[in-house]
C-alpha cells in the first residue's frame, strides 16, 4: 500500500520536477547556459540542493566566475525563498568548507539561546516566540562569503531577490508542507498570534491551499534580502530587521541578543576511513558521531560482504550507528560551554573499544539505556573532565567548483516552518531551536544557558582522498536519520564501490536510541529481512525513497576528475552546472 | 418464430424503459436526503482538505462542528444533522493524528455506521485536486465515497473520472467545481 502510494507520489513529484526543470532550462537558455537536472556531470563545478531554482542560483555564481563558497551562499539565500519552510533568514546552519589549497574549516552559525534564559526556562515550547533562538544564518553566510568567497553580498543575493520579487511556481513539496505541523491551520485560525496575516496572503488563495504550480511571491522577504545586500549582515542584526524581530517576539529575542550574535569558526572533526579522510563538524552538531560510526565500521571488512543489502552489513552498520547515537546523546553539546571529548570520539582506539561491543549474530537491545555508555574522554590526548550526560527538517547544499573548492552546508529552521512565528514586515519565519536543549533535570551537557548553542544532528561532510583531492561532498536533512544516512552513503561508495547515484538511491535504514526497532525503507531482499529478524532485530518498514530518511544532495569527484552531482531523490533536489 | 420476435421486442422495450428510468433516477438530485445544519466536518485521510472545508463552511456561515478525527462515540454525543467528510490521505496528517491508514479506515467505518444508524446523511468532498489522488487516497475514495449521499469534487481531482464512475455506479448525485472555493456555494445551497 505504501509502496503503490509512494510510486504515485513519486510520479507526481517527477512530473512537477520536470515542469520546474523545463521552465528553469527555458529561462536559463535566455539568460545564460545553466543546466539543471537530477544528475549532472561537469568538470567546471556542480551545485546540488533541494530545489532546482536554488541550485540554478548557485550555478549562476559559478558562471560569473565565483567559487564554491559564492555558489553555496547564493543557493542558501535562494532556498530561503523557494523552501522557506526548511531554512531561511530566521534559521541556523553549519558549513564545512574545504578549499583547494587544503585548508578545511567549519563555520558554525547555529542559533543561540537569548541572553535572558535560565535553567528554569521552559524548553518544550515548539511554536511561538519562546521556541525561537537567535538566528545565525545571515551572519554565517555573510562571514563565509567575506572570508572564503570572491563575490559581494549584493551579487550572491540577486537570484534570491528576483525569486522573492518576481515569484516562482509552488511545487508539490511546498504545497504539502504548507499544512505541516498545523501551519495552514494557524494561518487560517490564529494569524494574529503568529504574525501570519501577510504571509497567508502570499501563500494561500482566499484562505485555501493553492494548487501546485501557483506562482508564489514574497515581496516582504525581497525587501529584507535587498536590505542585507545593500547594508550587509548588520542590517539584520542591528538595523530595521533586528527591530522587527524584537517586536515580533515581544522581546524574547532582543536587539542586544542580535547585536551580540557571532558565527564561530571551528576545526573539523577528521579521521581516516579506509583510504579516505572524512571531515565533519564537531559538536554541538552530529559530525563527530558520523566519524565515530565510520571508525567503528573500519573494524569490520564490509567490502568482503560484497553488497549493501547483505544482512550482516545491515546488522553491523545498525549496531555501529546505535553505539554512535548513544554517544551523541551524551556528548553533542556546545563545546564552548562544556568539555566535550571530541578527539576521543574521533579516535580509532575508542572506536575499536566500541566495536568490541558488537555481537556479530545478535542485535543489541534497542532501548536507550541498554546501549552501553562509552568513555571517549579516556582517549583524549590531554585528559579532560567529562560529565555524564534532535531536530527534523533541514536543507543540504553540496558544491564543488572547477578549482577544487568544496562546500557542504546544512541549514535548518528545526521543524518545517520552525516556530511558525513570522517577522511579518520581512516575510521570514523564526526557527524553533529552543526545544533542542535538554531539560535541566537530566543534568546533561546540553542544558539551556544564555547564548549557548542547542545541539542538533546535522553533519555536512567532505571526504578527501589521501592525496587531498575532494572525493565526496555530502549531507542530508532527516533529523535522527542524518548521521545514519550519511554513513550508509559513504559506506556504499567506499566499501561497496557503488556509483553516487546508486549509493544515494539504495534503500536506507536507521537504528538509533529511542527508536526501539530497526527502521528500513522497502527494497531489501526478503532473506535479508528474515536474517535480521533472526538476529533479534525488530523491523519497521517505510515506503521506498521515503523523505523520512533524508534527502542527500552530493557531489563526487571521480578519479578522472569528473564531477558528478546528484539532487536528492527523496525530495525535489537538483544538480546545476554551467554549460561548457 | 413470431412469438419469439414479439417476446424479444418486449424484453428490449422493457430494458430500454428500465435504463431510461435508471438514468432518470440518477439524474434526479431529489433522490438524496435533505441535508440540514448543524454539520460535522471531518476528514477521511487527515489531509488539510478538512481544514479547507472549515474555511468554506465559515464563509457561507454554516453552523458546524470541526473534528477531523471524529469517532462514532463522539458523533453520538454531537448534535449534528449532516456529516461532511473530506477525503484525501496525508501521511504527515495521519502521523500527526497518531493514526496509520488502517486505524483511519477503521475509525471512518465506525463513524459511517453510526451515522447510518442515527440517520445522519453523509456528504463526501474531495477538494485538493490531482495532487491528493495517490493510491492511499484512492483506497479511501473507493471505500467511502459509495457510502455517501452527495459528492462534491474539484475538477482536477476527477480527471480520470473516478468520482463520476462512483457516482454512476452508486446513484449518488455529484457536483464538480473548478476550484475548491466553488464548493462553498454548493454547500450553502445544499444544506438547510
Amino acid at each position: 500500500m505504501f509502496h503503490k502510494n509512494s510510486a504515485r507520489i513519486g510520479l507526481s513529484v517527477i512530473l512537477s520536477i520536470t515542469l520546474i526543470l523545463v521552465s528553469v532550462s527555458a529561462f536559463a537558455a535566455e539568460e545564460e547556459a545553466i543546466n539543471v537536472s537530477q544528475v549532472a556531470v561537469s568538470d567546471t563545478g556542480i551545485v546540488t540542493s533541494a530545489h532546482p531554482l536554488a541550485s540554478k542560483a548557485g550555478a549562476q555564481m559559478l558562471s560569473q566566475g565565483g567559487n564554491a563558497v559564492d555558489a553555496a551562499v547564493a543557493t542558501a539565500f535562494a532556498l530561503s525563498v523557494v523552501e522557506p519552510y526548511a531554512s531561511g533568514l530566521g534559521g541556523e546552519g553549519v558549513a564545512t568548507i574545504g578549499l583547494a589549497d587544503g585548508q578545511d574549516v567549519i563555520v558554525d552559525y547555529k542559533s543561540v539561546a537569548p541572553g535572558h534564559v535560565t535553567e528554569e526556562t521552559k524548553i518544550d515550547v515548539n511554536y511561538g516566540a519562546e521556541g525561537a533562538a537567535v538566528p545565525g544564518v545571515v551572519a554565517g553566510l555573510a562571514h563565509s562569503l567575506e572570508k572564503y568567497g570572491t563575490m559581494s553580498l549584493e551579487e550572491v543575493l540577486q537570484p534570491a531577490i528576483d525569486l522573492a520579487r518576481n515569484g516562482f511556481p509552488m511545487d508539490e513539496v511546498f504545497h504539502d508542507t504548507l499544512s505541516a505541523h498545523g501551519f495552514y491551520e494557524k494561518m487560517v485560525e490564529e494569524p494574529e498570534k503568529f504574525n501570519l496575516n501577510t504571509i497567508a496572503k502570499r501563500f494561500l488563495e482566499e484562505g485555501l491551499l493553492p494548487e501546485v504550480g501557483t506562482t508564489i511571491r514574497n515581496p516582504e522577504l525581497a525587501n529584507a534580502l535587498e536590505l542585507i545586500a545593500e547594508k550587509g549582515a548588520s542590517s539584520f542584526y542591528e538595523g530595521q530587521i533586528a527591530e522587527s524581530m524584537e517586536k515580533a517576539t515581544d522581546g524574547w529575542i532582543s536587539r542586544e541578543d542580535l547585536k551580540k550574535y557571532r558565527p564561530i569558526e571551528r576545526e573539523p572533526v577528521s579521521s581516516d576511513y579506509r583510504d579516505y579522510m572524512v571531515l565533519s563538524p564537531p559538536p554541538p552538531v552530529g559530525g563527530a558521531i558520523v566519524v565515530e560510526e565510520l571508525n567503528i565500521l573500519e573494524n569490520f571488512n564490509l567490502s568482503q560482504l560484497g553488497r549493501y543489502d547483505h544482512p550482516l552489513a545491515v546488522h553491523l552498520i545498525s549496531q555501529a550507528t546505535m553505539l554512535g547515537s548513544r554517544d551523541g546523546a551524551t556528548f553533542r553539546a556546545d563545546p564552548d560551554f562544556a568539555d566535550i571529548p571530541i578527539e576521543g570520539l574521533a579516535s580509532d582506539e575508542y572506536a575499536t573499544e566500541r566495536a568490541k561491543l558488537i555481537n556479530m549474530g545478535k542485535a543489541m537491545e534497542e532501548r536507550r539505556f541498554d546501549v552501553p555508555q562509552g568513555n571517549p574522554g579516556a582517549y583524549q590526548t590531554e585528559e579532560e573532565g567529562v560529565e555524564e550526560a534532535s531536530s527534523p527538517s533541514t536543507s543540504q547544499i553540496s558544491v564543488v567548483d572547477g578549482e577544487g573548492n568544496a562546500v557542504s552546508m546544512t541549514n535548518t529552521n528545526s521543524y518545517f516552518w520552525g516556530s511558525q512565528l513570522f517577522v511579518e514586515e520581512y516575510g521570514f519565519v523564526l526557527n524553533n531551536e529552543i526545544h533542542n536543549f535538554t531539560p535541566a533535570k537530566y543534568k546533561t551537557l546540553n542544558t539551556i544557558a544564555p547564548y549557548k548553542r542547542p545541539r542538533t544532528v546535522i553533519a555536512p561532510s567532505i571526504v578527501r582522498r589521501k592525496d587531498g583531492s575532494v572525493y565526496l561532498v555530502v549531507g542530508t536533512p532527516g533529523a535522527g536519520r542524518i548521521t545514519t544516512t550519511i554513513v550508509e552513503t559513504i559506506v556504499n561508495m567506499v566499501d561497496f564501490k557503488m556509483p553516487l547515484t546508486k549509493a544515494i538511491k539504495s534503500p536506507k535504514f536507521t537504528s538509533r536510541l529511542w527508536y526501539g526497532e530497526l527502521r528500513m525503507e522497502e527494497g531489501f531482499p526478503e532473506e535479508t529481512i528474515e536474517e535480521l529478524k533472526n538476529m533479534g532485530h525488530e523491523i519497521k518498514l517505510y515506503s521506498p525513497l521515503d523523505l523520512y530518511f533524508g534527502g542527500v544532495n552530493a557531489v563526487h569527484l571521480t578519479e578522472n576528475n569528473m564531477l558528478i552531482g546528484v539532487g536528492s531523490y527523496r525530495r525535489d533536489g537538483a544538480a546545476a552546472t554551467v554549460e561548457e | 418464430m413470431k412469438k419469439s420476435k414479439i417476446l424479444n421486442s418486449a424484453v428490449l422495450a422493457l430494458t430500454i424503459l428500465g435504463l431510461v428510468f435508471a438514468i432518470g433516477t440518477a439524474d434526479e438530485e431529489g433522490e438524496s436526503p435533505s441535508f440540514e445544519q448543524p454539520i460535522l466536518i471531518t476528514s477521511i485521510g487527515q489531509s488539510p482538505g478538512a481544514m479547507m472545508a472549515k474555511v468554506l463552511a465559515k464563509r457561507v456561515e454554516l453552523e458546524f462542528v470541526f473534528e477531523p478525527t471524529a469517532t462514532a462515540e463522539q458523533l453520538e454525543e454531537m448534535d449534528v444533522n449532516t456529516v461532511v467528510a473530506v477525503v484525501g490521505a496525508s501521511g504527515k496528517g495521519l502521523g500527526a493524528a497518531g493514526l496509520d491508514i488502517d486505524d483511519e479506515i477503521s475509525r471512518v467505518n465506525e463513524l459511517i455506521c453510526k451515522a447510518n444508524e442515527l440517520e445522519i446523511p453523509l456528504i463526501v468532498m474531495h477538494i485538493e485536486g490531482a495532487q491528493r489522488r495517490g493510491d492511499m487516497s484512492n483506497q479511501l475514495i473507493n471505500k467511502f465515497v459509495p457510502e455517501s449521499y452527495y459528492i462534491i469534487v474539484q475538477k482536477s481531482g476527477n480527471d480520470d473520472g473516478l468520482f463520476t464512475q462512483l457516482s454512476d455506479e452508486n446513484d449518488i448525485p455529484i457536483k464538480q467545481v473548478e476550484k475548491a472555493a466553488g464548493a462553498a456555494p454548493i454547500l450553502d445551497e445544499l444544506i438547510d
